[in-house]
């Protein structure tokens, strides 16, 4: 009995979020998003939205509705009251009453709170008749006191409890895509499907003032399950912490757990292997250390053979053994000599730091080389000797073969590359003369300018 | 000694009641819009626009003369430019200025005709009018053209159409200019 009404839950809950995550696109002409509601009149100003998907086997459009669409497209008014004459009656808008009852509209419906309400227009009445999913408005009139998330949430379809502010019934719009709908007679609260227990309801009608009632329309299985749900007879005080269980039977189900195995608890660990205990602090560690307990040994690696080639000395004391020793060389006794110090001739050696590195003496890598310092030249510099005889260093990368061979570097005739000297200057003169030309007249600019080339005519 | 000053007054003058123009006082003249005028040369050809370019710059060169008298030849560089770029002026060419490039003479245009016919029209025009005014004969290579500006040099026939190959071969400008200073035997 629990499974069944459990499962039949969950599968109206899936049903329910799946309509929940389509799209939104039909819209009763009542329902305007977006839009600032004009004061006391149920048309909208500022439409988001300006079309809605008209049914065939819906009602004829209710005056405010109509109203409404007139005041969106009043250019088009003219046309669109000549196709309304065909689809329905045709009414003024001064006509119309501004909240017309519910009375007026002889519909099967499903209320699970139908108070007399005479804020609900017919209009709204005959959309969710029809197959149009009937979306709340998110204007502020209708809705005030209203957070936006709640807003998002009434158009989504997903019930979220609000602020617990009207204590007047609910009224909910789940889904009205049946056209069959089966009206459920129930004390309020009514028991929601998807709310909390302690929720408000949620006000999902445009033209509704503050103060009215809301009207909760589901579907055909719904409100079976509704009566279902009414037939056992659920008091509504004891409605809420049923729910409440039931919730959590559900959640329990969903979420059970294999049952523990206490056996497999109850297993001491292996001897061989056991466990470290991790130490609370350093000094609880320092002191489990130095009384000296026994090391873990894993059970594969076992004791250290006393005996054979993995055996190992354990040192018996803590001398040294007379192999690390070695021999004992004694020094003679230092003799007693003196020390003539010639301050005269005497250089004082600089005094050096050991972390002092000593540049090299000569200047720049491209200089030759002095002759004293060319035998301690390093290898990776060598000189190229051409056969003017002057010398240009170039320095060059170190090789393993000269690193390792620098006798043999010595022995190179040096090769001396020289660079060309400009044996003309042309670019000076051309400069020159160009920055020395002042033409007094354009008369001599051009002339001079015919003359460029060298083959003026 | 003073230089002439360029005046545009009264150069150009519409009479409304005959509806003829004349420039200069010199005979009726049409007011033709650029672009009409551009398409008709280009289809008239190159050497229909380079001869209609020289009869204009022949009539500028004698305005020219007619302001300087017989001090044309020792006409100052500003002084020049200011009557022949007031003249191109008038007939709608461009504002006219000079550059000088070392030995070289550049003259830049700005709001000269566009395109190929434009740049052989002020070209043509430019010429008549050097050759009417100092009696040389030159030759104006087109060096480089921006969206608005245009630089012409001025050099010999024979120069101009080694300056013409190496604007071919994608030679800068400024490469030419400094080849054009080049010694003999190291312009290339």
């Amino acid at each position: 009995m629990n499974t069944d009404r459990i499962q039949r839950l969950n599968s109206l809950l899936e049903r329910i979020k799946r309509n929940a995550a389509l799209p939104k696109q039909l819209l009763g002409k009542g329902f305007v998003f977006g839009g600032a509601r004009a004061a006391r009149s149920d048309v909208s100003a500022g439409p988001s939205v300006p079309s809605a998907m008209q049914v065939s086997h819906a009602r004829p459009i209710a005056p405010s509705t109509a109203v409404a669409a007139e005041s969106i497209f009043r250019a088009a008014a003219v046309a669109e009251n000549a196709v309304r004459s065909q689809q329905a009656p045709p009414t003024k808008p001064a006509q119309v009453p501004p909240s017309p009852s519910v009375s007026n509209a002889n519909l099967p419906q499903v209320h699970t709170q139908v108070p007399p309400s005479p804020s609900v227009s017919s209009a709204n009445l005959a959309q969710a008749h029809s197959p149009i999913v009937a979306m709340p408005s998110v204007s502020g009139t209708s809705l005030d006191g209203r957070k936006p998330r709640q807003r998002v949430a009434t158009m989504l379809g997903v019930a979220i409890p609000p602020a617990p502010k009207k204590p007047e019934a609910p009224i909910e719009e789940i889904e009205a895509d049946e056209v069959e709908l089966v009206q459920a007679a129930s004390s309020p609260p009514a028991p929601t499907l998807d709310r909390a227990p302690d929720s408000q309801p949620e006000l999902t009608l445009d033209n509704a003032p503050d103060s009215e009632p809301t009207l909760t329309e589901v579907s055909p299985m719904e409100a079976s399950l509704i009566n279902a749900g009414a037939e056992q007879r659920v008091e509504p005080p004891q409605s809420q912490t049923e729910t409440r269980k039931q919730d959590s039977d559900i959640d329990n189900l969903s979420w059970s757990e294999p049952p523990a195995e206490e056996a497999e608890s109850e297993q001491p660990p292996p001897d061989s292997s056991r466990r470290p205990r991790v130490a609370g602090s350093i000094d609880e560690a320092l002191a489990e250390a130095t009384a000296g307990t026994e090391l873990d040994i894993p059970p594969e690696s076992g004791k250290q053979p006393a005996e054979g080639v993995y055996a190992a000395s354990v040192p018996s004391a803590v001398l040294p053994t007379a192999e690390q020793l070695g021999e004992t060389l004694e020094l003679e006794e230092p003799t007693v000599a003196k020390l003539e110090l010639d301050l005269g001739h005497a250089k004082l050696a600089p005094v050096k730091e050991e972390l002092e590195l000593e540049l090299p003496q000569q200047g720049h890598v491209l200089e030759p080389p002095i002759p004293e310092q060319r035998a301690t030249q390093p290898s990776h510099i060598e000189e190229i000797a051409v056969e003017s005889g002057s010398g240009a260093t170039v320095a060059s990368a170190p090789s393993d073969d000269t690193l390792l061979s620098n006798s043999e570097s010595l022995q190179l005739q040096p090769v001396v590359t020289q660079r060309k000297t400009a044996d003309s200057a042309p670019a000076i003169e051309l400069l020159q003369s160009a920055r020395d030309f002042a033409p007094r007249s354009f008369v001599e600019l051009l002339e001079a300018s015919l003359k460029l080339g060298g083959k003026s005519e | 000694m003073t230089e002439p000053r360029f005046d545009p007054s009264s150069a150009l003058r519409l009479d409304f009641d005959q509806g003829q123009v004349t420039l200069r006082g010199q005979g009726p003249c049409l007011v033709v819009p650029k672009g009409a005028l551009l398409d008709l040369l280009s289809n008239a050809g190159d050497d229909a626009t380079r001869n209609f370019g020289q009869q204009l710059g022949v009539e500028v060169g004698r305005r020219v003369v007619d302001n300087f008298g017989s001090t044309i030849d020792t006409a100052s560089i500003e002084g020049f430019v200011e009557h022949l770029g007031g003249e191109l002026a008038l007939l709608g060419l461009g504002t006219l200025s000079v550059e000088r490039w070392g030995r070289a003479l550049v003259l830049v245009l700005n709001g000269a005709p566009a395109g190929e016919t434009g740049v052989s029209l002020v070209s043509a025009v430019i010429g008549g009018a050097l050759q009417r005014a100092l009696s040389r004969d030159t030759m104006v290579v087109e060096l480089m053209k921006s969206d608005s500006t245009l630089r012409l040099l001025l050099v010999s026939r024979a120069t101009g159409a080694e300056v013409k190959q190496w604007l071919a071969e994608q030679v800068p400008w400024g490469t030419v200019l400094t080849r054009l200073h080049a010694p003999q035997g190291n312009a290339s």
